[in-house]
């Protein structure tokens, strides 16, 4: 088991270095630090005077890989590759763009993102589980059919949708929550309860239908016509074979994510006013802030890579196959 | 007037062609027949292939591109508009000129909002102006005064196209990679499963946001490349269905790779080993037919997720082209207008109900699709 | 007084809103203390009339009437929560598939205790569950295990100790064997027909091999078409079976003592599910079919006590008059089993060139471990093996899962690459050979897999998978050439020409294995590699395919690599046979010897597991 998750470990050093790579192309290849330049200073400004003044103040006046104006160990090390790119291996993630510390940034908007991912996230799994098992319960009923067909009508819904409709309804017209805005303490429900909320009843389609599927499959295996044959109860089949069973593939899809909630919800995050990094990260793309998109592409594949090692160290515990080999 | 063949019509045009000769090709293969006879039998599957059907002419109209011939000036050669126009413009010509100050109502009569008139007896009056064309405008205006209506048709290409071209982008890429991983294992398998964990470990907002600001910025610095502002927008929306097909290929190419690594131990692929036959010919011969179905329901059921996602995108602003008609340029237009009173409800409420209905009916589809291809799923949803 | 009847099943399928009856008309009796056997060949409905009676019918099928009482108590009309106390209790069921049928995330003791919570919650569940694992044969500690950590007949005993908890007075067990390998076959016969003995329980065994009924029943029900044909005590029946059908299934099975004989054969197939038939439906296939079996139905009436049987030759003549009886409706001449005796046609091997010979033949897979994944070992799944096949003759090869002879016939046809050794084809070695050298070569040999329905591209038509092959090695012919020969092809495996323009679907399990054999031959080949080519058929398809291939060796002069695990097939049809273990040869010589006086004690089990010799000589 150690050894597989140190394989794993190793196995996670070329992925960063390759998105690394992939990043530091985009935007210090095929996009050119004057290219950024001439964003920031606007069209009226760029004077060749103008734009060299701007890369030196934010760092990106060195050579791409090789710097040839300084001596030894440095001409490898004093380059953009290593300032911008390869100290995200270290969480240095340098200033934005606007001259802000990144890193004290996300420690900051960690917070409000958990804050509304994580019961977002937990709530979600119980409740779309549990009426995937309802509907799994009566299926070939009415019941079963009318659910699943709702389902599709509310997958076909646009996120956006929800969130507007939402904001409508429970901000505007019922006055039950503020439409938007983030107070920390104990009044931090109330901002919290309508995102979540949101996120929740958006989700609701695709996930039901999903989990759905994976029972009616559960179902349809030889060890559940053996566990009827037994005498056992549709309940007790329902809960503890196919349940049992089908947590293997949930676990697949689920943890993977768990570590990206840190990440918070680009649309979610925005709509609402949380001063999460959702809502960094947008701001940073609508104001083209580059070192900030670098530096959430990282974080974002970091904690991905971490999801895939979790899934491993969850698939041991779900499945006995895996744990005792 | 002159036609203008956009990029994206060209493709447009060139996966329908593709589309028509594989069915012409694949009519008498009863394998690949029946499941879409078994689709069209049931009334779901009628009704939302016709509603499909009736969006893609819709878009199809839409791609048929012209420039307007300038009245002539004499002694001068003639020129043209620089507006570029399609058959749908032509045809919905009322819609499209029927322009108002700003907004108005569903069916309205009067402007949204009140204004100073001066009445025929010369005193001034705060009244709701009459509108230019009053009750003609089912949908209503928006802020200036274009008919909603004419909006949401126009919108329709793009959404089928981010669907189309996307899937035209992903698709080879999925099927060779997952294919070749699935089949040669070793090496090449590291390789393709390498790439596809990485690009999968890239959150996908972020890559296609760093990518279309990348486009952006390079579409700037080459403006004179793009003479008209159609072309710029349409290279912008290439642009984004090439960088959604380069990050979405991974998921097939997964599941293509699953099921091939099943097949090729399967005894007809060993049978023609046997024989010898050359492993490009395998995969063309017993592989890919094999996993049709697979590539089929995907492309299906991602197609409804792409238009979805394209309303996402734009509001993150890095979807289409913001001067371009499409949902997420409608919806995001409007979203702010909710907060007043009275409250201007019926564009958002257009682009909803059209995405809606437009999704729906892939949904279904595909629902459909998959239960007459996947003989797993056979009669479950 | 039995302990379970079960009068005039009819099980009803919706299928597309038509209404199919898989079983129509069964009624059978099982006594307490006494073992019953179903048989029947696949498709003929003894598994839906099994899940009939645990009322656990798939979705979409009912039963449409029928009366079953156990102990007296009708159980048809139970309300489903009575029913799940008989279900498991005093009514149990074990199934076919052991790597299938149990919860692999749920411990074997979990699985047993979950028995005991519904039918016996006074007892304790580990100290019942070792008593159970002691009674199936398994070590008690085994109650801790995962069932991926068991093999498939200790999962199969597993599944046995958690249907035996709630002490049931009927036990079905659905071909319980059939997914098991010979030996561990006969242990699992063995043990079932202990603990119905010693538990004094009804055992209802669902089979398709006649020999494992006559070694396990009492008394035994010939299922067809959803019908039972001939209901007897086992004496009865074996020493006189009466329906025409029971005489061919009989007639068909290939025997060491048939050798030299062209095997019976039953024509035809099972009428389709939604056929409808008038008389007896057997009638289209049966040889001793007169007038009055395409008009009339027949009853199942008892000729002996105890001997009952469904044909008109029994019958007594219809009150109708007109037709009555017909000529062959003396039940005298009913009586005399139908024995073919053609002559086989095949030749005795002249043993003059050696075909294939395999010298050291190795295939060692790496097993890797650790951070690097080092190569810690191998698993030589062919370990050292050398063997000859002569021109026109037939090697069969026989050994049990996991023994390597599958990747034998890989390595030979170099699929798999071999790791050792050496593989000689004419006389020239195959393994320096690559590319069109190569290619040349395998014209020479071809193979024919196990399983008809994965053999068979299921997206190319029949005429292009049988150019397939001429395409890829003689792309020197044209068209034309390339035509006729597949014509001549299938009509030497008795196919219709107008097959090429079909799919595989539409034929069945015995059709596409002849469509697969026409494939091999294509290119003809000097050897035909033969990998279970008819453990997957039904016995009456499985006589018809072995004619076929007496019939294109002796035709073509070709040599069979024949890998089976059934010995009566072997001793029925091969010249020399070579008995594989572990990866290795451990014994070899000439059928006749090999099968009646071996030397290994490998083979000697093998010989004794066979079923057909009343399990003596098996521990269980």
């Amino acid at each position: 088991m150690l050894n597989y998750l140190l394989r794993r470990v190793l196995y996670a050093i070329p992925i960063l270095l390759g998105v690394n790579l992939l990043t530091f192309a985009l935007f210090f290849m095929v996009n050119t630090p004057d290219d950024m330049a001439r964003i920031h200073l606007g069209v009226k400004r760029v004077t060749p005077e103008a734009i060299a003044r701007w890369k030196s103040e934010h760092g990106y006046d060195k050579p791409l890989f090789l710097n040839e104006k300084v001596e030894g160990a440095a001409r490898v090390t004093d380059t953009l590759f290593v300032d911008k790119s390869l100290k995200l291996f270290v969480f240095d993630f340098g200033a934005s763009d606007d001259g802000r510390d990144i890193a004290r940034e996300i420690k900051t908007r960690m917070g409000p993102s958990l804050a509304i991912a994580l019961p977002t996230f937990f709530v979600g799994l119980l409740s779309y589980i549990s009426f995937a098992l309802l509907l799994t319960f009566f299926r070939g009923t009415s019941l079963d059919a009318g659910g699943v067909i709702l389902c599709v009508a509310l997958m076909s819904i646009s996120g956006l949708f929800y969130v507007i409709g939402g904001q409508y309804l429970m901000g505007k017209l019922w006055h039950w929550f503020p439409i938007s805005g983030w107070q920390p303490g104990g009044d931090a429900w109330k901002f919290l309860a309508m995102p979540v909320v949101v996120s929740l009843v958006a989700g609701i389609g695709d996930s039901t239908r999903f989990y759905r599927a994976l029972f009616l499959e559960e179902m349809g295996k030889d060890y559940v016509r053996t566990a009827r044959a037994k005498g056992l109860s549709d309940v007790r089949v329902l809960f503890r074979h196919v349940l049992g069973n089908a947590m293997i593939p949930i676990l697949t899809g689920v943890v993977v994510v768990l570590p990206r909630l840190f990440l918070g919800s680009l649309i979610i995050e925005s709509f609402f006013g949380i001063p999460g990094l959702g809502s960094y990260t947008i701001d940073a793309i609508q104001s083209q802030d580059f070192a900030i998109v670098r530096s959430m592409v990282f974080l974002g594949s970091f904690l991905y890579i971490i999801g895939l090692m979790l899934t491993d160290v969850s698939y041991t515990l779900a499945d006995p196959r895996v744990r005792l080999e | 007037m002159i036609p203008v063949l956009l990029w994206s019509d060209a493709l447009l045009f060139l996966l329908l062609a593709g589309v028509f000769i594989l069915v012409w090709a694949m009519r008498h293969r009863d394998w690949l027949r029946d499941p879409w006879r078994q689709v069209m039998k049931s009334r779901v599957g009628q009704g939302s292939a016709l509603i499909l059907a009736a969006f893609f002419a819709i878009g199809l109209l839409d791609s048929l591109h012209y420039r307007e011939r300038l009245p002539d000036v004499p002694g001068k050669p003639a020129q043209y508009s620089g507006e570029v126009l399609s058959a749908l413009d032509w045809l919905a010509t009322p819609l499209r000129e029927r322009v108002e100050k700003t907004y108005s109502a569903p069916l309205a009569t009067h402007l949204y909002a009140k204004e100073t008139l001066k009445g025929t007896d010369g005193v001034e009056r705060r009244d709701y102006p009459p509108l230019k064309y009053p009750g003609t405008h089912l949908l209503g205006t928006d802020k200036v005064g274009q008919d909603v209506l004419y909006l949401s048709l126009k919108s329709i290409r793009t959404g089928l196209l981010i669907g189309a071209l996307t899937t035209l982008v992903m698709l080879p890429l999925a099927l060779g990679l997952g294919i070749a991983a699935g089949y040669f294992g070793g090496r090449v398998d590291d390789v393709i499963q390498y790439v596809y964990t990485t690009l999968n470990s890239i959150p996908g907002v972020l890559l296609i946001a760093a990518a279309v600001l990348v486009v952006q910025v390079q579409v700037e610095a080459h403006a004179a490349l793009f003479d008209t502002a159609a072309a710029r927008a349409d290279v912008r929306l290439l642009a984004l269905c090439a960088i959604m097909g380069l990050t979405g290929w991974t998921g097939l190419a997964r599941l293509l790779r699953g099921e091939v690594l099943k097949l090729r131990e399967l005894e007809f692929v060993q049978a023609a080993r046997a024989f010898g036959v050359r492993p490009l010919r395998i995969l063309a011969r017993h592989l890919l037919p094999n996993v049709m179905h697979l590539v089929l329901i995907t492309v299906v059921l991602d197609f409804s997720g792409l238009v979805l996602a394209e309303a996402v995108l734009s509001y993150v602003g890095v979807g289409v082209d913001p001067a371009m008609n499409s949902f997420g340029n409608m919806i995001n237009g409007a979203r702010l207008e909710l907060a007043r009173e009275p409250v201007v409800w019926w564009q958002l409420a257009a682009a909803f109900v059209f995405m809606f209905v437009l999704v729906l009916a892939a949904n279904l589809f595909a629902d459909k699709v998959r239960d007459a291809l996947d003989p797993r799923a056979g009669g479950k949803t | 007084m039995s302990a379970l009847t079960l009068t005039d099943l009819r099980v009803e399928i919706n299928v597309e809103g038509r209404c199919l009856a898989p079983v129509d008309g069964v009624s059978l009796a099982i006594g307490r203390d006494e073992c019953v056997a179903l048989l029947g060949e696949s498709g003929c409905g003894k598994s839906m009339t099994a899940l009939a009676l645990m009322r656990l019918l798939p979705e979409g099928a009912r039963v449409a009437s029928g009366v079953l009482e156990l102990e007296g108590e009708s159980l048809f009309t139970l309300p489903e929560a009575a029913m799940r106390d008989v279900r498991g209790g005093r009514l149990a069921m074990i199934f076919q598939e052991p790597q299938t049928s149990l919860n692999p995330v749920m411990t074997v003791g979990q699985q047993i205790a979950e028995t005991l919570a519904v039918h016996r919650p006074e007892a304790d569940a580990s100290a019942v569950g070792r008593e159970l694992l002691e009674a199936v044969g398994l070590p008690t500690e085994r109650l801790d295990a995962y069932p991926f950590q068991l093999s498939g007949g200790q999962r199969q005993r597993a599944l046995i100790a958690m249907m035996l908890a709630g002490e049931p007075e009927v036990l079905i067990a659905d071909e319980p064997t059939t997914a098991l390998d010979v030996t561990v076959q006969a242990q699992i016969l063995k043990l079932l027909k202990a603990l119905q003995q010693s538990r004094g329980m009804g055992l209802l065994l669902i089979t398709h091999d006649l020999d494992v009924a006559g070694d396990m029943a009492d008394r035994v029900a010939v299922m067809y078409a959803g019908q039972i044909v001939e209901w007897a005590g086992r004496a009865s029946l074996y020493a006189q079976p009466h329906h025409p059908y029971t005489q061919k299934l009989f007639a068909v099975l290939p025997r060491l003592e048939r050798r030299g004989q062209r095997l019976d054969s039953l024509p035809g197939r099972v009428p389709a599910p939604d056929a409808v038939i008038v008389g007896c439906r057997f009638a289209e296939r049966c040889p001793r079919v007169f007038e009055r079996c395409r008009n009339e139905a027949p009853e199942l009436l008892e000729t002996a006590p105890g001997h009952a049987v469904r044909c008109h030759l029994f019958s007594p003549p219809s009150p109708s008059g007109g037709g009555a009886g017909g000529e062959g409706a003396t039940p005298a001449q009913a009586f005399t089993l139908y024995l073919p005796s053609l002559p086989h046609p095949s030749p005795p091997p002249e043993g003059e060139g050696v075909v294939l010979r395999l010298t050291d033949l190795a295939v060692h897979f790496p097993l890797r471990q650790g951070l690097l994944r080092r190569t810690v070992g191998h698993f030589k799944a062919v370990d050292g093996v050398s063997l000859t096949v002569n021109q026109g003759e037939t090697l069969a090869l026989v050994g049990e899962s996991g023994c390597g002879k599958t990747t034998l016939a890989r390595a030979v046809l170099r699929l798999i690459e071999p790791t050792g050794g050496s593989v000689a084809m004419g006389g020239e070695a195959l393994e320096n050979l690559s590319g069109e050298a190569l290619r040349r070569k395998r014209r020479e040999m071809q193979i024919v897999f196990q399983d008809p329905y994965s053999s068979l591209n299921p997206r190319m038509k029949v005429g292009t998978i049988l150019e397939e092959g001429l395409l890829a090695l003689l792309p020197e012919l044209d068209r034309a050439a390339r035509n006729a020969r597949i014509a001549q092809l299938l009509d030497q495996v008795g196919l219709p020409a107008d097959a090429l323009q079909r799919y595989p679907h539409e034929f069945s399990g015995g059709q596409r294995q002849r469509i697969a054999i026409a494939r091999a031959l294509a290119v003809e080949p000097k050897l035909l590699i033969l990998d279970e080519p008819t453990s997957a058929l039904d016995v009456s398809v499985q006589a018809q395919i072995l004619n076929l291939l007496a019939d294109i060796q002796a035709a073509r002069g070709l040599s069979y690599l024949f890998i089976t695990h059934n010995l009566p097939v072997v001793g029925y049809l091969a010249h020399r046979v070579a008995v594989m273990r572990g990866g290795r040869i451990v014994e070899e010589g000439d059928v006749e010897t090999v099968l009646t006086r071996p030397v290994s004690d490998y083979t000697r089990l093998l010989l004794e597991s066979a079923p057909g010799r009343g399990l003596t000589g098996v521990s269980s």
